[in-house]
């Protein structure tokens, strides 16, 4: 019963790294993939690529039809599985509700009258990309299963562990505005998030072009374009890693970014070192997504407010969190454009 | 609910805001208070009606969408377009002929002063509304204008506009107060409208510092007491017999000092003791003093007080006509001494001898304080202030001319000035001293011979006219030095020579002079001292000294006097000597100034009064320089004089004592004078050189970094060249902000200059760059120069060339660099 029907990516032999340039092209397929799917949110789409080539995991704070499902699902149906993983689906979402309970994203351990035995039958975490819709509306209970998921890639059901899917990536969602019955992610959940990302309406343009593809996309044109298979991903993670350069002075910069958080007056908690340790792959993950084999001064100013923000915890007196986020990167990053021209 | 805030903003409600009526009046005022003086009653009330419609309108204008230059530019117009107006109307003939000649001077200050007041209060209201720092422009305006209103007023006697102070008086207010309160008002006015405009809430109580500071203004600065120029008055100097010139009968009866003549004694009894041994009789004075003053007082000191007396009437006589009778006593001082060089320019020979219509004056002319231990020669200091040389027939003057008497200093310092032809040093000791002048001088006075002067602080304006200082080489020769040398210089022209042997064409100077000679011993017969010494000898012995004598009327006063009763004063001594020298070949002059008896002198402080004035003979041996032979007549005529008031010789040394100590800190304070002036040559000499060094430093520092890239290599490139990229940027005001990355720099400017986002990419990745990747570019540097080029193309389109040419010349363009 124990090992049955767990599905294990990590007793798998591991995925050897792609070099940088087939990387990048498996982003840019991606890439182009989403594109199609999703008009208008080009910066969104990048940033879930870079958590997913980071291996973090997107909170996406924004309106409801704003396109988040349409994205998650599209990144998950782009993702093939690879032979071996049968059991689990590209793509799953789990609507958050207040009556919702963990083993209804767990899976649960089902009696099974035919065998006489007991086995377990995979929640919707067991999937490459998870969209985890209104994730406040449910019970701190659900949220700490989810939780526990999303940091150790794995889930414990009538206390047998199962394994996760190595590329386990989970886009969650909550709604700004509409908070009442809510329960607000604390803290140190927050911090399980790579990036919280707050989308924005997209721009007239793109809205009428969402209008005019309608069709086009209902069709599924996208379908017809190459999507990308689960190992690719994971050799790309593991290329983006290993080849794309940082340089000392990036993480000299990073540690006086975070270190500023911890100083700044309006802070009453900085960010922690797990997020630095978070960052670094993102970075390079951009760095990749550029079409730099090193990691530059621009992406840390770009995906520090992301990686900070919902770090922060902040006195009533600060303006907001990406004013702090600026103020704290600003001499981190005044010392690394410097350094460029000092010998 | 903002946007029906804002529109209600853009809708300014000009004619209810507090503000404007304020400022329309402060404007008003200044536009009165600039043109009150010079513009007529019509061009006054114009230029306040346009003041007022120009705060209105330019208020208005302020709020509108329009730019601010525009606004600018139709305002210079439209005052450009009011002043052509206004001369059509005066200078032409149609309006005049149409309105009258009044009616078109109306018409025309009114579209002149209008039209001006008008366009400036509207555009600097209207830009003070766009920009609030403009509002200091306004405030600087309203201010300047007041300040033009008041500025006619001296030394705190404020009187001006008058119509506004005599409208004070005959309301028996003080117009100072009047026209404080004016400024008062005006500085309330301004505050009040600063804080209407403000827009913060600012309490009313922040007015009540203002108006504290305008109470202690009132209440500070005294002005019911106003510092009156009488100086005179404490100094008894208003006496009738002292400052005002005494009649010619009271000569005999007041006019004469005791101190005043015992100078002089010393020399004049000593040389006719001791007669004979020629060597010995000019120092005469030194072994004999104590004896002279007790054998011969009487006549030694009837002597000097002539002497000093007559001196100060002929300067008296020569003011008294231009003064027209005005009393007060300073100002008779100072004319005094206008009246002598007046007296010398005129050249008439009867000037040379003024009726005497003034005694020795016991007034103080000067106070000397000496800074060196020195006692001269012939026991008196000589303070040269004038040199007569020149011959014009009936007597000597002062001479124009630039290659003689250069030794002499004639006019006041305003820095320091040196004798063009100092004497020796040998022979001479220099001196130094301050001299503190009570009255009015024409020209500066020095202890004989003056070689550098410089000009001091007055050191109590109300006493003293001005003060200087100045260093003398005085005489320390024996008698002895003076034998066997030649007359004259060696490297004089014949120019010169002629100018200081001319004389009267009348041959008995020349034969009387000859007669005397030829008494003296054959071997020394041609010595040129001993010659004038024999001159001066006899002539101590038969002159005989009185102010009543004039001598005037007549071509030659001097021969008149010489060959006639022999009776006169020292400038007829002196001319007489100086001629009769001049026949025998031996250069002399007359020097003017003051004369002062070794006892006469306590301490170091040297106090000259009028009746020191005095006129001696001189004459120029090698070597040596120029030498005093006073002649001391053997007989006084004058009536000796009285002694000095005590209490003036009080007031006199209370007067002293305000100047600052001699000695130490008189050496210690002439010095530091210098030293400042010399600091101040050589810190200007330093901060421009400082300068200099800076503007090559920087200029240097902007080429090498313009040029380096050029032999850059590898390594370096990246960076050196980038770094020219962004001087470039610097330059024409494209900075990156604190805190930017590089890329979202690059990102910010690439609309314009996208070849500045390639270099960025390169120069990023050449620092952040995995060091194993980096492979030299054989090609980076030709890559570089294009990118540089392309770069330069795009910097050139996209700034204007002022933009530009602003950047270079900026030296400091590369700390934008970063």
């Amino acid at each position: 019963m124990n090992a049955s029907v767990a599905p294990s990516a990590s007793v798998s032999a591991p995925v050897p790294a792609l070099d940088l340039p087939a990387a990048r092209e498996v982003v840019e397929r991606l890439q182009t993939r989403l594109r199609m799917s999703v008009r208008g949110r080009d910066d969104v789409i990048e940033l879930v690529l870079i958590a997913l080539l980071a291996d973090g995991h997107v909170l996406l704070e924004d309106y409801p039809g704003s396109g988040k499902t349409t994205l998650a699902k599209s990144l998950g149906e782009s993702i093939m599985a690879s032979g071996t993983h049968a059991k689990i689906v590209p793509f799953r979402r789990v609507q958050f509700t207040p009556d919702l309970l963990p083993s209804d994203i767990t899976g649960t351990t089902i009696f099974d009258p035919n065998t006489n035995n007991f086995f377990f039958r995979p929640g919707p975490v067991f999937a490459y990309v998870v969209l985890a819709d209104e994730i406040n509306r449910t019970s701190p209970k659900v949220q700490a299963a989810m939780l526990e998921a999303m940091a150790e890639k794995q889930t414990t059901v009538d206390n047998d562990t199962h394994a996760l899917d190595e590329l386990f990536f989970v886009i969650a969602t909550q709604n700004p505005l509409d908070l009442a019955g809510t329960f607000p992610l604390p803290s140190p959940q927050l911090d399980r998030f790579l990036f919280k990302i707050r989308m924005e309406h997209i721009d007239r343009k793109s809205e009428l072009d969402v209008l005019n593809s309608i069709r086009e996309r209902r069709s599924g044109a996208a379908h017809e374009l190459p999507g990308v298979a689960r190992d690719e991903v994971i050799g790309a993670r593991r290329a983006v890693e290993d080849q794309i350069y940082v340089s000392e002075a990036i993480r000299e910069a990073l540690v006086d970014a975070a270190a500023a958080t911890r100083e700044h007056p309006h802070v009453l908690q900085g960010v922690s070192t797990r997020s630095l340790v978070m960052m670094l792959p993102a970075l390079q993950a951009r760095a990749l997504l550029r079409g730099r084999d090193f990691v530059s001064g621009e992406d840390l100013e770009a995906l520090a407010p992301l990686v900070f923000g919902h770090r922060l915890e902040l006195t009533p007196a600060a303006e907001s969190e990406e004013a702090v986020v600026a103020d704290c990167l600003g001499s981190a990053m005044e010392k690394l454009a410097r350094a460029s021209l000092s010998r | 609910m903002s946007r029906s805030a804002a529109k209600e903003q853009g809708r300014p409600r000009v004619w209810t805001r507090p503000a404007t009526w304020v400022r329309a009046f402060v404007m008003g005022f200044a536009a009165f208070a600039a043109t009150v003086q010079v513009a007529s009653e019509a061009g006054n009330y114009a230029a306040i009606l346009g003041a007022v419609v120009g705060v209105f309108i330019g208020q208005r204008l302020g709020a509108s969408r329009l730019r601010l230059w525009p606004l600018f530019l139709a305002f210079g117009l439209l005052t450009f377009l009011g002043v052509s107006a206004a001369n059509w109307i005066t200078e032409g003939s149609l309006m005049p002929g149409l309105l009258g000649a009044k009616g078109a001077l109306v018409v025309g200050s009114l579209a002149r002063l209008g039209v001006a007041a008008f366009a400036l209060s509207a555009v600097l209201r209207a830009a003070a509304v766009r920009r609030p720092a403009f509002g200091v422009l306004e405030l600087a305006v309203a201010s300047a204008a007041l300040a033009m209103l008041l500025a006619a007023h001296r030394d705190g006697v404020v009187a001006r506009p008058l119509w506004l102070s005599d409208w004070a008086s005959q309301r028996g207010v003080d117009p100072k107060l009047a026209l404080m309160s004016v400024g008062g008002v005006a500085v309330v006015a301004m505050a009040v409208a600063a804080l209407l405009e403000s827009g913060r809430r600012t309490s009313w109580w922040s007015l009540a510092p203002l108006g504290a500071l305008l109470a202690l203004m009132f209440f500070v600065i005294d002005v019911d007491d106003l510092p009156e120029a009488q100086a005179a008055n404490d100094l008894g100097l208003t006496d009738p017999n002292i400052g005002d010139p005494p009649k010619p009968s009271d000569i005999e009866g007041q006019d004469q000092q005791g101190p005043g003549g015992a100078r002089g004694q010393g020399q004049g009894q000593g040389q006719q003791q001791n007669g004979n041994p020629l060597d010995e009789a000019l120092r005469g004075g030194d072994p004999n003093e104590g004896e002279g003053q007790g054998g011969q007082g009487g006549q030694g000191q009837g002597q000097g007080g002539g002497q000093g007396q007559q001196q100060g009437q002929e300067g008296q006589g020569g003011g008294q006509g231009q003064q027209g009778g005005q009393g007060g006593g300073q100002g008779q001082q100072g004319e005094q001494q206008q009246g002598q060089g007046q007296g010398q320019q005129q050249q008439a020979p009867d000037l040379n001898d003024p009726p005497p219509s003034g005694g020795s004056s016991p007034a103080p002319m000067a106070i000397v304080l000496l800074g060196d231990d020195y006692t001269p020669p012939t026991q008196a200091y000589y303070f040269r202030q004038q040199v007569w040389s020149e011959f014009t027939g009936g007597r000597l003057i002062e001479s124009r001319r630039g290659d003689v008497d250069r030794d002499h200093l004639r006019s006041f310092p305003a820095r320091e000035v040196k004798s063009a032809e100092p004497p020796p040093e040998e022979f001479h000791k220099r001196v130094s001293a301050t001299v503190a002048l009570v009255v009015r001088h024409v020209g500066p006075f020095a202890l004989e011979t003056g070689v550098r002067m410089n000009p001091a602080p007055n050191p109590k304006p109300g006493r003293f006219w001005r003060a200087y200082t100045f260093e003398s080489l005085a005489p320390t020769w024996e008698p002895e030095d003076l034998v066997g040398r030649k007359s004259g210089h060696a490297e004089w022209e014949q120019a010169q020579w002629d100018h200081y042997l001319a004389g009267p064409e009348d041959p008995r100077y020349g034969e009387l002079a000859r007669s005397l000679v030829e008494s003296l011993p054959e071997d020394k017969r041609s010595d040129p001292f001993l010659q004038a010494l024999t001159v001066k000898l006899w002539m101590d012995e038969q002159l005989i000294y009185s102010t009543s004598e004039r001598h005037a009327g007549v071509e030659d006063p001097t021969a008149d006097f010489l060959f006639g009763n022999r009776i006169g004063y020292c400038v007829h001594f002196a001319h007489a000597a100086v001629y009769m020298w001049r026949s025998l070949g031996i250069p002399a002059r007359v020097s003017a100034g003051y004369h002062i008896t070794q006892d006469e002198v306590h301490g170091s402080t040297i106090l000259i009064r009028g009746g020191d004035a005095h006129a001696w003979p001189e004459i120029y041996l090698e070597g040596v320089g120029w030498v005093i032979l006073d002649i001391s007549a053997r007989q006084n005529l004058d009536p000796p004089g009285q002694p000095m008031d005590d209490q003036l010789a009080d007031k006199l040394a209370e007067l002293a004592r305000d100047l600052p100590e001699p000695g130490q800190e008189e050496e210690a304070r002439e010095p530091k004078g210098e030293d400042k002036r010399d600091y101040r040559r050589e810190i200007s000499i330093a901060l421009s050189a400082l300068l200099g060094a800076f503007l090559l430093l920087t200029y240097g520092t902007k080429l090498w970094r313009r040029l380096c890239p050029v032999w850059a290599g590898g390594q370096a490139l990246p960076r050196v060249a980038y770094r020219r990229a962004l001087d470039r940027l610097s330059e024409s005001g494209v900075r990156r902000r604190w805190g930017e990355s590089r890329e979202s720099f690059a990102r910010r400017v690439a609309a314009e200059l996208p070849a500045f986002t390639e270099m960025t990419a390169q120069h990023v990745a050449a620092h952040l760059r995995d060091p194993a990747r980096r492979a030299a570019d054989p090609r980076a540097a030709t890559r570089w120069r294009e990118l540089d080029g392309r770069l330069r193309r795009e910097l050139r389109s996209a700034t204007p060339w002022w933009r530009r040419v602003l950047g270079w010349l900026n030296p400091l363009s590369f700390l934008g660099a970063r």
